[in-house]
């Protein structure tokens, strides 16, 4: 197992150089540098923008410039973002909290639904419950999270304020009284401006784990060792929790891995519509910005999450099915 | 934050500052002010965060929203004129030859740790940090004449003396924009180490200036906490100490967008308002308690650009192709462009009503160096119609215009993507060109890829950009001079390739040759009538600038140019 | 190929949800074919006058009280204190409705005169705006059917391409074997695991961007492509892998057909009912991205429109408050998406041997 796990983390590292050299060329291609708002800055000498581009080697040829990067990212440092005029290490620090509360909360949010509504669908199978879930759930998966995201804000914009609960807040993290907040508030308000992005990341989930669900535990439900213990007399509730749905959810627990895997790219768009501050608009940003070292270190961070998330899904895989074996 | 960058802009409307119209110039235009009483706590917002607290080392407009209430300069800028007035030194005198300044210190002055501040810090800060070519500051690169850079010496413990190589008219402006730095401190830091001295992890107690707040906790990235600072030299008109506030809040906001959002739920105090938002933020001024203030037009104004770049590139290509060069450097061409934008549809359509026109370069806002005698920039379609027939350009009956060499005329119009206002106006001025005959192709990148074709690839036919300006022209000197990087239409020239280019670079060397206020505004002047008459930039107009105060603030007098909450001194909160 | 038709149609009478689509999807593409006719004016025919004018009232009844066929009123707006938009209509005269007009299926007939009163000086300009007007006055809906042209033919088109790059990379890894597929399978490998989104920007910061709108329009297309290939080329180099190992095919070569032969009359053959659910199945990814490349200004750009574009404008929540209309492009793509799930999903079950149903 120790062995596993530690071949698969070295054969990430070509992976993972693989990705940066593609994403560093195609930085590379595209026009424009991190320095445009110096440059496009008639108060800004020349002399001073060529310090800076010696400094950060950006006269230097592209390879040699990948390998100081990657030279410097290798001890730890990963640069400093022209955007943010702060260390990279800092900016992503500062939002990885904010995406994975988000990432968090959705997934546990869509899979409190979906893995429900799956067994539910799956043993009324055919009938009207099924359809129900899976047109329900197909309506989630079609609507784009931009446009579910607009139509949350502006129905919480036009919406009067609920008792006990207030207006629901339009975006942003947490409130701005937040400082002089109890701590059982706090965790409440940051809880309620959750819950518009949480929502928008959930439904596209849903649709998705509630099929996985539902096929697999109609496949479990035929297998021989449930009639048998339906034959045994056990009651109903335990055949299915303890029997069939502990089988059943073997490629569930796969996709949690992929749900990790996924977490930086899927939540950008939703990030970027509700102006919450996590590392999906900062990506957006920094592309956009040509921020050099921080789209290095963002794209590598999303594959690192991406190559991860499979390790774990293989593992959790190993650890709930004795059948496989990790070699 | 009364400083305001020359930059082009990703978005038209950064916050920055405004006047209200009609004060020209002259210093001691400030309205009446209060008595106020001390106490309170004023809450605004800065977007992005400080980088560094050394106001020194590379200026970021970020970092200025913490750095100025730190620290303070010889001069100030007067918020309604832009000229300067005085700051740490009550006067100043400039000898015959232009070349001598003289500063005279107020007596008694204290940096906020209490030790006093005389005129041996004034020429440390100076000679050890500013001139210190181991020192990234861009102030060194501005004063400098062939390598050769002021001499700064002490006359006595109140008076400093500047020998400069040349004469350099805004000298006193830009004597303001460095604050005085305590030796006692720092001369153990000078050189490389000054650098990285001051920085955002800095214990507050060591952040020693002469400002009339002083840090007492930065939250990293989150918030800046700054306290009243008892040794500032100010007093109000019945000898209370300044300044009234006991705190302000500085919190940090990610964007415009964020900022709003705080404003609306009361946590911050100011807002700059910008015309998209008004119809939201205006009908909650009752229950906000608050007021929006329209001020006239900021100093970003929009424009349109042509491509007049007669250089090849290193393949020996030319940069334009020849047939749109020579549109492009056709005068008649380029009025008549001018003349057939329809500027009051933008405003209404873009701006919801909320600007006015332009009538050259500089925003009427802009104080004392405005020229006020050209007439506004409107739309004339005969004189656009005109302007083509004397150019030899025709109207082919397929409604296709061509130039005399029968060349239809096609061009792409190019911005920046990031901004939805600015392609609101670009499918404006292509349908406006388009009543013409002439084909206009809209294309939008994104910010620094078109900067990165302004500066160094040169492919690019039309650009639609913004730009906002300060009060001091020489400041933006490097968009006028032909040798200037920022010369959009045609960058780092040799020699200059009009006669008019020539002349503009004989008037920003006229301006900045003097140090004769008179002399300096007439050179300005014909500056800004030339840019007219040339229109090598197609002036859009300016979107209103507006900012919206909570009213229980005191001594509140927003300009374009201060900004909303400018001598932040003097703001009381009323009882 | 017949047989397929023939179960395809059994999948549509059998699923009511998926004929349902069928029939949204069909309705679509044909408005998207016809929409020069359907839309009432051209997609960048603006009118500066009724910037954000909000879907037109029709009337039937004239100030007089007397009743007409449906018309619509000409509209203007001053700005209130709050520089909001107030609108009031100029009842000197209506504007009927008119089938057929002009070549567009609806359009508005020439100002009658309200009786008893004096058409206004300039006589006003009557618009038909069902769904609203965007900033310049032009029509939403003519906008959306516009739209509609690029935003359901990108998905089909990408797939398509895609599919293409696919068969051609997984089938050579597949076959080829060696290090040809160590090395086929390594790049998409590199290409699946940077995150879509950034490649997605990153390929599109890549390309000049003040090119024609077709061939931006082809662009587009491809680095969507691009992004969608590497997933199915491996599924696809898995599946021709088992084929090689399978005994016809050991047999075909036993009797000394060429491989390439063997990969085309053969192996990919085998593979069709697989490629044509999959490629329903991935429309409405490609549907979105290009909507999300759009929403951010990187994709389709104007005076061209897609959905993506169009909700570009319903970015802020001023906007939203102030012109809830923008929002429709949404519910277009929202059902293009829907239907295109849908039937893909109805495909795979009956196309899927293994499928549960």
């Amino acid at each position: 197992m120790k062995l596993f796990v530690l071949r698969r983390v070295l054969a990430m590292v070509p992976m993972l150089l693989g990705v940066s050299v593609l994403s560093f060329l195609l930085l590379q291609l595209s026009p424009g540098d991190p320095l445009s708002a110096q440059r496009g800055n008639p108060q800004v000498p020349d002399a001073l923008i060529h310090r800076i581009e010696t400094e950060y080697g950006f006269d230097k040829p592209v390879p040699e410039q990948y390998l100081l990067w990657l030279s410097r990212t290798v001890r730890g440092d990963l640069g400093y973002s022209f955007k943010y005029k702060r260390p990279v290490a800092d900016v992503i620090r500062e939002r990885v909290g904010a995406t994975l509360l988000l990432a968090v909360f959705s997934s546990l949010l869509s899979w409190l639904l979906a893995v429900p509504l799956g067994v539910w669908a799956a043993l009324r199978r055919g009938r009207w419950p099924d359809r129900l879930v899976s047109l329900t759930a197909f309506v989630g998966m079609s609507l784009p999270s931009f446009f579910l995201a607009l139509l949350l804000l502006f129905a919480a914009s036009v919406a009067p304020p609920i008792p006990g609960f207030g207006r629901f807040p339009i975006g942003g993290l947490v409130s701005p009284e937040f400082d002089q907040l109890s701590l059982a508030a706090r965790v409440g308000d940051v809880l309620r401006h959750l819950l518009i992005p949480g929502l928008v990341l959930a439904v596209g989930g849903v649709a998705g784990l509630q099929r996985v669900t539902r096929g697999s535990m109609l496949e479990t439900l035929r297998q021989p060792f449930v009639l048998a213990a339906r034959a045994r007399g056990l009651s109903q509730g335990s055949v299915l929790w303890r029997h069939a749905f502990r089988n059943a959810a073997n490629p569930l627990i796969t996709l949690l891995g992929f749900e990790f895997s996924a977490l930086l790219s899927g939540a950008a768009f939703t990030e970027i519509i509700t102006s919450w501050p996590g590392l999906g608009l900062v990506a957006l940003e920094a592309v956009r910005a040509k921020d050099l070292f921080l789209v290095m270190a963002t794209v590598l961070m999303g594959s690192f999450l991406l190559l991860a998330g499979n390790l774990i899904s293989d593992i959790l895989h190993a650890w709930n099915d004795p059948r496989v074996k990790l070699s | 934050m009364s400083k305001i960058p020359l930059a082009l802009l990703a978005t038209v409307l950064l916050a920055s500052c405004h006047s209200t119209e009609g004060k020209p110039g002259g210093p001691g235009t400030a309205h009446s002010l209060e008595i106020g009483t001390p106490g309170g706590k004023l809450v605004i917002a800065s977007e992005g965060g400080p980088k560094t607290f050394n106001p020194i080392v590379e200026n970021e407009s970020s970092s200025s929203d913490f750095v100025g209430l730190i620290f303070s300069g010889l001069v100030d800028a007067d918020a309604h004129t832009g000229l300067p007035k005085p700051g740490l030194a009550e006067s100043w005198t400039v000898d015959s030859s232009g070349k001598v300044f003289v500063f005279h210190l107020r007596p008694g002055l204290k940096f906020n740790d209490g030790t006093p501040l005389g005129a041996d810090d004034v020429v440390f800060t100076w000679t050890k940090l500013v001139f210190d070519t181991a020192v990234q500051c861009a102030m060194r690169d501005i004063l400098a004449v062939d390598g050769k850079l002021p001499e700064v010496r002490a006359l006595d413990a109140l008076t400093v003396e500047f020998r400069l190589p040349t004469v350099f008219g805004p000298f006193v402006s830009a004597v303001g924009g460095v604050p005085i730095l305590s030796k006692a401190r720092l001369s153990g830091r000078t050189g490389h180490a000054f650098n990285s001295a001051y920085g955002i992890d800095t214990p507050p107690d060591s952040l020693v200036g002469t400002g009339p707040f002083k840090l007492s906790r930065y939250e990293g990235g989150s918030r800046g906490v700054f306290v009243r600072n008892p040794f500032y030299w100010k007093k109000d008109a019945k000898g209370q100490d300044l300044p009234y506030l006991d705190t302000v809040l500085v919190t940090v906001v990610q964007d415009q967008k964020s900022e709003v959002l705080k404003f609306k739920a009361g946590e911050i105090d100011e807002l700059d308002v910008v015309p998209q938002d008004f119809p939201v933020i205006k009908p909650l001024e009752q229950e906000g308690k608050f007021t929006v203030r329209k001020l006239g037009p900021t100093l970003a104004q929009l424009f349109l650009v042509f491509n007049q770049n007669m250089d090849r590139d290193p393949v020996g290509r030319p940069y334009v192709d020849p047939v749109k060069l020579a549109w492009f450097r056709d005068v008649h061409f380029r009025r008549a462009v001018s003349w057939a934008i329809d500027r009051k549809a933008i405003r209404d359509i873009v701006w919801n009503g909320l600007g006015s026109d332009a009538n050259g370069p500089f925003s009427p806002s802009s104080g004392y160096w405005w020229n006020s005698k050209l007439p506004p920039l409107v739309r004339n379609l005969d004189s656009a119609r005109a302007e083509l027939a004397a150019g030899g350009y025709v109207l082919g009956s397929d409604g296709k215009l061509r130039d005399p060499k029968g060349n239809p005329i096609k061009f792409t119009l190019l911005t920046n993507a990031e901004n939805q206002s600015r392609i609101e106006t670009a499918g404006l001025v292509r349908k406006d060109l388009t009543s013409l005959g002439i084909d206009v192709v809209f294309t939008q990148v994104e910010f620094n890829a078109l900067v990165s074709r302004l500066d160094a690839t040169f492919d690019w036919d039309v650009v639609m950009l913004g730009l906002t300006g300060g009060s001091e022209p020489h400041f933006g000197a490097n968009v006028w001079i032909s040798s200037g990087r920022t010369h959009e239409w045609y960058p780092r020239q040799r020699t200059p390739s009009t006669p008019w280019e020539r002349e503009l670079d004989s008037l920003v060397s006229a301006g900045v040759r003097s140090v004769d206020t008179t002399v300096r505004k007439r050179a300005y002047d014909r500056l800004q009538a030339v840019v007219r008459e040339e229109q090598p930039m197609v002036y859009l107009g300016h979107p209103e600038y507006m900012t919206a105060v909570r009213d229980r603030f005191g001594n509140v007098d927003p300009t374009p140019l201060g900004g909303a909450l400018h001598d932040i001194e003097e703001i009381f909160v009323k009882k | 190929m017949n047989r397929a038709v023939l179960r395809f149609r059994s999948v549509l009478s059998s699923n009511t949800p998926a004929r349902i689509s069928f029939w949204v999807l069909a309705a679509l593409y044909l408005a998207a074919i016809f929409a020069p006719w359907l839309a009432p004016y051209a997609g960048d025919d603006d009118a500066r006058a009724c910037s954000w004018a909000p879907p037109s009232e029709i009337h039937l009844r004239e100030a007089d009280g007397s009743w007409h066929l449906p018309f619509v009123r000409a509209v203007s707006y001053t700005f209130d204190d709050d520089a909001r938009r107030v609108w009031t209509e100029d009842s000197t005269c209506r504007f009927p409705l008119r089938l057929f007009r002009d070549g567009h299926l609806v359009g508005l007939g020439e100002a009658i005169a309200t009786p008893g009163r004096r058409v206004s000086d300039p006589s006003p300009a009557g618009r038909l705006y069902l769904l609203g007007a965007d900033a310049r006055g032009r029509d939403l809906l003519s906008r959306i059917l516009y739209g509609s042209r690029v935003s359901l033919t990108i998905g089909v088109v990408g797939v398509a391409i895609s599919t293409l790059i696919a068969l051609v990379v997984g089938g050579i890894a597949g076959f080829a074997g060696g290090w040809v597929d160590g090395a086929l399978m390594r790049l998409c490998e590199v290409v699946m695991l940077v995150p879509a989104f950034y490649l997605l920007m990153l390929l599109r910061a890549a390309l000049p961007l003040d090119w024609d709108s077709r061939v931006v329009y082809f662009y587009i297309i491809l680095i969507l492509s691009f992004l969608g290939w590497a997933g199915l080329a491996r599924i696809l180099r898995g599946m021709i892998q088992s084929l090689r190992q399978s005994d016809f095919l050991a047999a075909s070569r036993a009797l000394g057909l060429s491989p390439w032969r063997i990969l085309w009359r053969h192996a990919l053959p085998q593979t069709f009912g697989f490629l044509s659910v999959q490629a329903t199945l991935s429309i409405p990814g490609y549907i979105v991205a290009e909507s999300g490349l759009s929403l951010l200004g990187l994709g389709i750009q104007d005076p061209q429109t897609s959905w993506g574009n169009l909700l570009e404008e319903a970015m802020s929540i001023a906007e939203i408050r102030l012109h809830p209309w923008t929002l429709l492009p949404g519910l277009f793509l929202f059902a293009a998406v829907l239907s295109w799930n849908l039937l893909g999903d109805a495909l795979r079950d009956a196309f899927d041997p293994r499928s549960l149903s």
